[in-house]
């Protein structure tokens, strides 16, 4: 049974945030810290899980991401009451009545510090529980209830249209100078996070323009998927800013963006300085892996990375451990944390295993590229290693 | 039972019969084309493997195939009523005859064999 439950502790992180949020005043930092200390501790502590088992019971498995929906709202809820003013839906009475604790009190004590807080959980939340799951279900492009669903968890971070980019642009461009969402050697998470955004924005737009006029559609119609998706998003800051005003709307937008950046810095330490031919099949040397036993319980398999490219299609319980592919030097929450933080320390502390990289994976062309890529990367280490070599 | 009570046949097996190769195939249910071509050796041209790249693009001559994402991204309109699919997202519906253009290894000359250390 663990094997299946072990992919719901996301949503005790989500529900933990729901709560320190509604406790208010410094106990919204609640889902912050829990998420970091948990994540970040536990990857170290619990280590490696190599397992493949094998799962019979997939419709559980599907009911799992779609649980994603209920605890998303709940979360949303909550910060709308607490963003507003008066007692939406009657809640903060029913609480008051039947839990003695007395939201009022607790939205008056929570000042801007502890709302950072609040965003910082939420954004985690955003992107652990709507991004990720996102990401599976508009992988599964047939089916047109996982695409619906998908499509809503991204617009939570303004993102619908990574349905579009992140399956027909960035799994086609992987680790090659054409993918904005693959960081380059050398490149600030910083300078990586607008570059990626602006890339993945334009290329999405593309793409969609591309398939309309295929299709015989105008770009300016309700075809547009990439219209479609800015309009979910809008949709839910009109609802925050109906349900709590302009606070409600403003505590929403930058929860949104911060939990885009989280995407943007897992996106960074996926395939951070990583190389390929273009013209070579994507496998899964192109992947920074982990098999962090945490990581992965958490984040349905997402650091099973290495086999979701080299098989966009696989399901997450399908996801193998690939122990032989280039590994992460940490767990998802702690690579999160280095990048933010110390993006400097974090780019210094992968030269060596870049260095390994050009060594034991690259093939003969990409050996060349990544010369071309140490050269251009502005790091010593990097640039002396090529001379050397 | 009530397969044979409404008189449904088991499904056909699936098979590809690849021009101007020759090769011919079966396909698991829940396999694609392009998993059941690599699965038997045969330098099938592929990259992202996700119905992004159109590398492992064939023409259908007869038959029907299931399409697992909307290839309307990928393939133009000329391509489409041309009947072109993407053997990463095509599953067989019964027997189906494809045409390849280029088998891989006339894809690149160059093209290294597999990686030293690479796990696939």
């Amino acid at each position: 049974m663990g094997k299946y439950l072990k992919f719901t502790g996301v949503y005790g992180f989500a529900l933990a945030t729901a709560l320190g949020i509604a406790l208010g005043g410094a106990w919204m930092w609640l889902g912050a810290i829990v998420i970091y200390g948990v994540m970040i501790v536990g990857d170290e502590l619990l280590g490696d899980d190599y397992s493949e088992p094998d799962y019979r019971f997939r419709r559980l498995l599907d009911s799992m991401l779609y649980l994603a929906l209920p605890v998303l709202g709940i979360l949303c809820f909550v910060m709308a009451w607490m963003a507003g003013t008066g007692d939406l839906l009657g809640f903060g009475g029913w609480v008051q009545a039947n839990l003695g604790h007395d939201m009022f009190a607790a939205r008056d004590a929570s000042g801007a510090l502890h709302w950072l807080g609040a965003i910082i959980g939420s954004a985690l939340t955003f992107a652990a529980v709507g991004t990720n799951i996102g990401h599976e279900l508009t992988h599964r492009t047939t089916d047109g209830g996982a695409m619906f669903v998908g499509r809503w968890l991204l617009a939570l971070t303004l993102d619908a249209e990574f349905s579009i980019e992140h399956v027909y642009g960035h799994h086609r461009r992987l680790a090659t100078a054409a993918d904005p969402a693959t960081a380059r050697r050398g490149e600030s998470f910083y300078t990586f996070l607008f570059r990626s955004i602006a890339g993945q924005t334009r290329s999405a737009f593309e793409l969609e323009r591309g398939r309309l006029q295929t299709l015989g559609h105008g770009t300016w119609t309700w075809h547009n998927r990439y219209l479609r998706g800015w309009l979910m998003s809008v949709v839910l800051v009109a609802a925050f800013a109906y349900a709590a005003g302009l606070a409600g709307a403003v505590i929403f937008l930058l929860t949104a963006v911060a939990g885009r950046t989280v995407l943007e810095a897992v996106n960074y330490f996926e395939h951070y300085g990583l190389v390929r031919d273009p013209d070579e099949p994507v496998e899964p040397r192109h992947s920074w892996n982990s098999n962090k036993r945490l990581s992965n319980a958490v984040f349905f398999n997402l650091a099973r990375h290495s086999h979701h490219h080299a098989q966009g299609d696989a399901k997450f319980w399908q996801l193998r451990s690939y122990r032989e592919a280039p590994t992460l030097p940490f767990g998802y929450l702690t690579s999160m944390l280095l990048v933010y933080v110390v993006p400097g320390w974090y780019r210094n502390r992968m030269t060596p295993l870049l260095l390994e990289w050009d060594r034991r994976y690259a093939s003969p062309a990409e050996r060349r590229l990544a010369e071309e890529a140490n050269r251009a990367s502005g790091m010593r280490d990097l640039q002396l290693a090529t001379q050397g070599g | 039972m009530f397969g044979k009570l409404f008189g449904r046949r088991p499904p056909e097996q699936a098979s590809v019969g690849v021009e101007p190769f020759g090769w011919e195939f079966e396909v698991e249910p829940g396999q694609t084309i392009l998993q059941a071509a690599l699965a038997r050796g045969l330098p099938w041209p592929s990259r992202c493997r996700v119905g992004s790249c159109a590398t492992c693009r064939c023409r259908l001559l007869e038959g029907d195939v299931k399409a697992l994402t909307d290839t309307s991204y990928v393939l133009s309109r000329e391509q489409l009523e041309q009947r072109y699919i993407l053997a990463c997202q095509s599953q067989p519906r019964g027997r189906v005859r494809v045409h390849l253009e280029r088998a891989k290894a006339t894809l690149r000359a160059d093209a290294p064999s597999e990686p030293a250390a690479d796990p696939r």
